[in-house]
């Protein structure tokens, strides 16, 4: 059971409360009047400048100009992303419908008639650590729009039933908790605010990537005309800078102001958190969620765009069977040495994703604050993960991957997971002496000698051996170091490149002939290579061989000889692709 | 309406309080950076300098003996190159110099080198060349930049070609065991791939057995203490004096400190360590090594460089401008080579030399008394 009383004590009293509540909100309010007053600020100004003593003066000019540039800039952030963000089609994630889903819906109903407030209007499940309630604020909140539950797939597969609902408890809990309505338009208006200050935020940075850009084309330009670069790059800053610091102060005096609130607010959450799920499983979510979260991050990152490339796209990629996108990290949950692992860095990483305008006191505080309630004698249950309230979960979790990936993904080619790291590093490797095989067939046909097919490691070595290595190396792609060396460098550089293609292209040989496999690994690094011992080191010193002056390819060529699969062979090297 | 007035001027007197202290910032920072820049002009001639569009920064002294050697190699032509290096007879900083200029040669195209190594197998300085050729050539292909800003592509050639040039050195030493100059050559490899100070000591025993006092091989390895590779500070300074101390009467190793002095201050913020007595003792002692080394002696050019920089950032403009006047219109040595514009920083600091010694009323430099 919830214990007000306890909260309040260990809060302010409540006067002083609704006082803070109504500087809240005249923050909130004045945060409304700011773009109107920035408007009349500019009106105001290029006013003055008309009817002063120049009005067409160049400044003057350049001042009309800065502040029709400002108060486009502003109206388009403030007034028309607010919209665009309501366009449902943009909203994120796959809709969850009542008549597929209905334990979900009932289960959702069921918590928020004990969270005491009205259910979502719409469930939606989208790929985020994150679960969370949002409303469409109308008349600045005052009034209530479409509720929105969103719910993350990490959460589904890395929590229990009852762990979830103590998750979705908390967030239901934001517009139920006791407070006034006047707390509710303020949790609301922050919304706002943060998404104004995020939006002028990336527009600000994509306005200086872009000039610092066009500044370093400009000196690359003068340094290929021989000229020494400018003295001075001088990156200009773009109205959205000016607007974005008026907004960011003012999101950081609203935030300042209103911590005390925030927090209580988020307390009490937690407390219809508890309410609704129990004490200890409340507990246990909310210490769950850092690990789940790193969990994530180390999936996402390492496993199931291993065979993804971002330079060639969907084209040549591998992906894990459908549904699998998202639902392979319970893979990765249900890994022991794994979870051991993250359990044991979890402490000493910072909280991940946490923004500075973010209103949640750590978690490890709020842990504190919901082990410190007395005992409600409800145990944690056991029950399995919270994805048993899907129906059907293999299908959504496809629909939701393909609605996340985009319809680009369909020509990808989906593979177990056991096959994926061997899909992709070999196709890795394959891009990576796709050059290597171009040069040669062009060198071939300069020459004139006739490839009995398309060119590949024999055709290749057979070249060497006629004396074609130089031609060849010259024909694969330069770096810039490479372009600027003239004499034995550039041909040093030249012998560079041959090699580290040649390697690519004699891995890919290895993999085909079974002399190197690679496994997938949930713990530890994602991919293990398996070679015969002293495969890598023969490979390396064949590869000197191939490249030294003159050229000897019978080492490369005796590394296929045997080709017996690599049995009892031991890991050599641990690859770690990231995309 | 007075509202709107009153509010639109107050968002004015806030702009205004934003805007006009950060452009008066900006203006100042501005004209302090172009005051900084504008150049200081001296008339180059009336002091008996040569003007700095006629600068050669590619070498820091004249030696047309060398130009030709190196020309003749350049057109395929190796016996020249051959009776040049064996002029040096069994002067060993002499032929390490010599070598210098070849390697150079060798590193852009070795077609010279691979006749003579095919016509004269197993010639001990053909072997040298090609030794010290490949060490060169690690360097070209890593570039000067510092490890940040080379590729893992120029670290591939550099360590390949650095594992290459080791073995061939050991073949060149096996040629002449009374050489020191394979093993010379060796100690850019042993920075280039990090060895271990116990090794490079071996390293250097094999060096000092041979020619103590070697001056290449002192420069080199002074580059091996340094910070910046495989030493430190304290480590630089202790090599630099142990040298500079041990070196016979009229040795120019005392440059050493000079030298050491230089990287030192490179690390620094400012130039607050020229103040200190040691370096004002060290252009001494170099100053004493110059005067008593014979005229032409193949590495003067480069301790003037030293002394010349050293001289004029302790405020001893009479002793620089002297110098400056000795080395006259080359500008390829250190220190002016560590900077991006090496001309632009010999001209910077000539300039400035002699409108300081013109300040002080042309001071002529106080006589030795160490002579």
């Amino acid at each position: 059971m919830p214990r007000p009383g306890r909260a309040a004590a260990a809060g302010p009293s409540r006067s002083t409360l609704l006082a803070r509540t109504l500087v809240a909100l005249a923050l909130f309010v004045g945060y409304h009047l700011l773009a109107p007053l920035i408007l009349a600020a500019l009106v105001a100004l290029d006013l003055l400048l008309l009817r002063g003593s120049q009005p067409f003066a160049l400044t003057s000019l350049g001042a009309y100009a800065g502040s029709v540039a400002m108060a486009s800039s502003l109206v388009r952030v403030v007034y028309l992303t607010r919209s665009a963000t309501q366009d449902p089609a943009d909203l994120p994630g796959l809709p969850l419908t009542r008549a597929a889903q209905p334990e979900l819906w009932h289960r959702v109903e069921e918590l928020a008639r004990s969270a005491r407030t009205a259910p979502p209007a719409e469930i939606r499940l989208f790929s985020d650590v994150n679960a969370m309630v949002t409303e469409d604020a109308r008349l600045l909140g005052l009034r209530r729009g479409t509720r929105r539950l969103y719910v993350g797939t990490p959460f589904l597969l890395g929590l229990t039933e009852p762990e979830l609902d103590a998750v979705l408890g908390h967030e239901l809990g934001h517009y139920a908790n006791g407070d006034t309505r006047l707390a509710v338009t303020v949790w609301a208006g922050r919304a706002a605010l943060e998404r104004t200050v995020r939006t002028l935020n990336a527009r600000a940075a994509a306005h200086r990537a872009g000039e610092t850009a066009e500044a370093e084309a400009k000196a690359a330009r003068r340094r290929a005309r021989g000229k020494p670069e400018p003295v001075t790059v001088r990156v200009s800053r773009g109205p959205d800078h000016s607007l974005n610091v008026v907004y960011t102060a003012y999101a950081k005096l609203c935030l300042r102001c209103t911590e005390g609130v925030s927090r209580r607010q988020e307390h009490a959450a937690d407390l219809v958190a508890v309410k609704v799920a129990g004490r200890r499983t409340a507990a246990s979510a909310l210490s769950r969620l850092t690990v789940l979260s790193i969990a994530t991050d180390v999936y996402l990152t390492s496993y199931p765009a291993m065979g993804w490339d971002s330079a060639t796209g969907w084209g040549t990629a591998f992906l894990p069977p459908p549904g699998q996108f998202h639902g392979g990290l319970a893979l990765l949950l249900a890994d022991g040495a794994r979870m051991r692992e993250l359990e044991e860095a979890a402490p000493r990483l910072p909280e991940p994703h946490r923004s500075p305008y973010d209103a949640h006191p750590p978690l490890a505080e709020r842990v504190a604050a919901v082990e410190a309630l007395p005992d409600d004698g409800r145990r944690a249950a056991g029950a399995g993960p919270a994805i048993g309230l899907l129906r059907d979960p293999h299908t959504v979790l496809a629909a939701l991957e393909e609605a996340e990936l985009g319809p680009d993904a369909r020509t990808a080619r989906r593979v177990p997971w056991h096959e994926l790291p061997y899909w992709s590093q070999r196709a890795a490797h394959a891009r990576t002496a796709e050059p290597l095989l171009r040069a040669t067939a062009e060198a071939a046909a300069a020459r004139g000698v006739p490839l009995g097919g398309p060119a590949d490691l024999a055709t290749l070595l057979d070249l060497v051996d006629a004396g074609m290595q130089p031609e060849i190396a010259a024909l694969l792609p330069k770096s810039a170091a490479a372009e600027r060396s003239t004499g034995r460098a550039a041909a040093e550089f030249a012998r560079t490149a041959l090699r580290s293609h040649l390697r690519a292209l004699a891995v890919v040989a290895l993999a085909d002939t079974g002399h190197i496999r690679w496994e997938l690994s949930w713990s530890g690094a994602p991919v293990r290579q398996f070679a015969a011992e002293g495969l890598a080191g023969a490979l390396e010193a064949a590869l000197d061989a191939a490249i030294a002056h003159p050229p000897a390819t019978a080492p490369l060529r005796a590394l296929f000889q045997p080709a017996a699969p690599p049995q009892g062979a031991v890991p050599t090297t641990t690859i770690r692709r990231l995309p | 309406m007075n509202t709107v007035v009153y509010i639109a001027g107050a968002c004015l007197l806030v702009y205004a309080a934003v805007t006009i202290p950060r452009n008066a910032k900006k203006a100042r920072a501005k004209r302090a950076q172009a005051k900084a820049a504008m150049p200081v002009k001296i008339d180059a001639a009336a002091y008996g300098l040569v003007p700095a569009a006629q600068v050669d920064t590619a070498r820091p002294g004249p030696d047309p003996e060398a130009d030709a050697a190196v020309a003749a190699a350049r057109a395929g032509d190796w016996r020249h190159p051959a009776a040049y290096l064996a002029d040096a007879g069994n002067d060993w900083d002499l032929r390490w110099y010599r070598v210098g200029h070849l390697v150079r040669a060798a590193a852009d195209d070795d077609a010279w080198l691979t006749a003579w190594r095919t016509e004269r197998p197993g010639d001990p300085a053909a072997a040298l060349i090609h030794a010290d050729a490949l060490v060169q050539l690690a360097g070209k292909v890593r570039g000067a930049q510092g490890g940040a800003r080379t590729t893992a592509e120029q670290f591939e050639g550099f360590h390949r070609l650095l594992g290459q040039a080791l073995p061939a050195c050991q073949e060149a030493a096996r040629l002449a065991p009374y050489d020191p100059s394979p093993w010379v050559a060796q100690i850019t490899i042993a920075y280039g791939l990090g060895w271990s100070h116990d090794d490079f000591r071996q390293l250097w025993a094999e060096i000092t057995a041979r020619d103590p006092y070697h001056f290449g091989a002192h420069v080199s390895a002074l580059q091996y203490w340094c910070e910046k590779w495989r030493g430190s500070s304290a480590l630089m300074f202790d090599f630099a004096e142990r040298a500079a101390s041990s070196a016979p009467r009229g040795s120019l190793l005392p440059v050493l400190r000079l030298y050491a002095t230089f990287e030192h201050v490179l690390k620094q913020t400012d130039d607050s360590f020229y103040e200190d007595p040691y370096v004002s003792a060290a252009v001494d002692a170099v100053l004493d090594a110059v005067d008593l080394a014979p005229a032409g002696h193949h590495r003067l050019p480069t301790v003037r460089h030293l002394l010349a920089n050293a001289a004029y950032r302790t405020g001893r403009y009479a002793e620089a401008a002297e110098q400056f006047r000795e080395i006259g219109g080359y500008a390829g040595g250190v220190p002016w080579m560590y900077f991006t514009s090496p001309l632009k920083q010999f001209v910077h600091v000539r300039t400035h030399t002699f409108n300081e010694w013109e300040k002080a009323g042309r001071p002529a430099a106080p006589p030795r008394v160490a002579l």
